[in-house]
């Protein structure tokens, strides 16, 4: 017995070592502000120490809005974390929820308005919602001023996952915003008088517009635009064109070019599995339903999408990559992967008003990363 | 002999409740699939039972799991409530299986199995377990020491 255990005693002082000396060599690779890839793009981190970043926001003067989950909008100015916006509405921070999307008016410089996504409630009712504020100046920093609830999903849910909650403006000034399946209430993405799996579409104040799909449809709720979706957090638009990406299961992340009224399938049609192993349907299509543009199996977990120089960029969560999708006739194709230097969970991506792509790492200490291609990619 | 017996009765009873919880819960879901207005053939259906049974590989070890707390249990009552040994496994076949789901899904704050999602789906999920907690007492009885039974 006591011979078992003197021999065991070595092999756990030297896997100690190991995990210390990798744990030291993984610090000292966070300390690494540039990254210089092969192929000549380099990656300067502009900020870090985000707790659980989701979305950042350019404002015209250079200053940058971050939202991190626990319910801060945080502001970077000069490459500082310069404060957090005050008056940011109370968020349900558990799970994937918490304060979400941020994204400026195409007015912003006229109006100075932001809208922001977050989840609102508490644990045993909870819903995506989104509002619209006017970010105000102030001696500290900025405020929000005149906030105003532009939708809540309904019906509220007792989970706290699958938020959807990415927000785009389309040019006539209306939001949509994605609403996911809410996990445990997947089916109902099929069903009209919900907002689960949807994305939903409405104006500046919040009213649903006169040409929304089901507008005129009783037994439907007027802010759908499109629905058979699961957990969307890709959403990017061009003219009027929006594209979207959607998390599958386990497979069957999906990338779509959204039509107003269209079924997109889930549960129904979809390529990915439970995460049990168990099947969600028997169909990877079905008739009055489209399939996805682009799927990617087994998951990659897309993150946020950006429409940067005429592609797609799409960040991702468990291949911890960046992808580059072409638009071409109407069509998407995935010219595959581009970035995979950081090694991370990339949680966001945006074409900044500097000409550069911005990337944003997940997690505990998340970071935001300036991307400069030295080289045309 | 008696603890292998006792063993191999759990391990029995676990599978019997693994193995009907896949099927129940494959028909929830398809179930809920057909009430979007999914058309669902029995070929399909079938075709995925079979399929389903690969998630006994998670499902089978939180069942025994279970039942390895809910069968102590219930041999406990059986000692010092009352000497109803039949009545006590199939509680615990039942309960135990619902109440580990109820607290996965408190704990990770979704449902882990899509058949529990429904009232009805745990309730039959609770019949599963109900199955495999009257196997264990079948194959465990001991009439000598149940007159009851």
């Amino acid at each position: 017995m006591s011979k078992h255990k003197s021999n065991r005693i070595p092999k756990f002082i030297l896997l100690c070592s190991i995990y210390l000396a990798s744990s030291i060599a993984s610090v000292h690779g966070d300390d690494t502000q540039q990254t210089q890839s092969l192929s000549g793009v380099s990656f300067d981190t502009v900020v870090k120490g985000l707790k659980s970043p989701w979305a950042m926001a350019f404002l015209p003067n250079g200053d940058m809005l971050v939202t991190e989950r626990s319910g801060s909008l945080k502001i970077v100015r000069n490459e500082k974390i310069l404060g957090k916006v005050a008056d940011v509405p109370e968020v349900y921070f558990a799970g994937q929820g918490g304060l979400l999307d941020v994204m400026l008016d195409q007015d912003f410089a006229k109006n100075s308005r932001i809208y922001l996504s977050f989840s609102h409630g508490k644990r045993s009712a909870n819903a995506t919602r989104l509002i619209s504020a006017k970010l105000v100046s102030t001696n500290q920093g900025y405020s929000l001023k005149d906030q105003k609830v532009l939708f809540t999903a309904q019906p509220m849910k007792r989970t706290g996952h699958h938020h959807g909650a990415r927000i785009a403006q389309l040019n006539d000034g209306s939001l949509i915003m994605t609403v996911g399946d809410g996990y445990n209430y997947r089916e109902q993405a099929q069903t009209l008088d919900n907002h689960f799996g949807k994305i939903i579409r409405v104006d500046s104040v919040g009213t649903p517009p006169a040409d929304n799909p089901f507008i005129d449809q009783q037994d439907a709720l007027p802010e759908i635009y499109s629905f058979g979706h699961r957990n969307q957090q890709g959403l990017a638009v061009d003219g009027n064109r929006i594209y979207q990406h959607e998390h599958g299961p386990k497979g069957g992340d999906e990338v779509n070019i959204i039509e107003a009224g269209t079924n997109y399938g889930w549960p129904v049609a979809t390529f990915g599995i439970d995460y049990n192993g168990a099947s969600i349907s028997p169909f990877t299509s079905y008739e009055g339903m489209r399939s996805p543009t682009i799927n990617w199996t087994p998951s990659i977990a897309p993150s946020s999408m950006a429409l940067h120089n005429g592609f797609l960029y799409v960040t991702t969560l468990a291949e911890q990559s960046v992808r580059k999708l072409s638009i071409t006739d109407g069509n998407i194709i995935d010219l595959g992967i581009v970035y995979k230097e950081l090694n991370t969970r990339l949680r966001d991506i945006a074409s900044a008003p500097d000409g550069h792509l911005y990337i944003m790492t997940d997690g505990s200490n998340g970071k935001i990363i300036k991307v400069t291609e030295n080289s045309g990619l | 002999m008696t603890f292998l017996k006792t063993a191999g009765a759990w391990l029995s009873a676990a599978l019997l409740s693994a193995v009907t919880t896949s099927f129940v819960s494959t028909h929830q879901v398809l179930n809920a699939l057909g009430d979007v207005g999914a058309s669902i053939e029995l070929g399909q259906r079938l075709s995925m039972m079979a399929s389903d049974l690969g998630i006994l590989q998670a499902l089978f070890p939180v069942v025994a799991a279970s039942f390895l707390v809910g069968f102590c249990i219930a041999e406990l009552c059986t000692r010092f409530i009352f000497n109803k040994r039949q009545f006590w496994f199939i509680l615990a076949g039942a309960s135990s299986i619902v109440c580990t789901l109820l607290l996965m899904s408190y704990l990770m704050n979704l449902m882990p199995v899509a058949g529990a999602r429904s009232l009805t789906g745990q309730i039959a999920i609770g019949v599963c377990g109900a199955l495999g907690g009257l196997l264990f007492f079948r194959l465990t009885n001991r009439t000598a020491s149940s007159p009851i039974e």
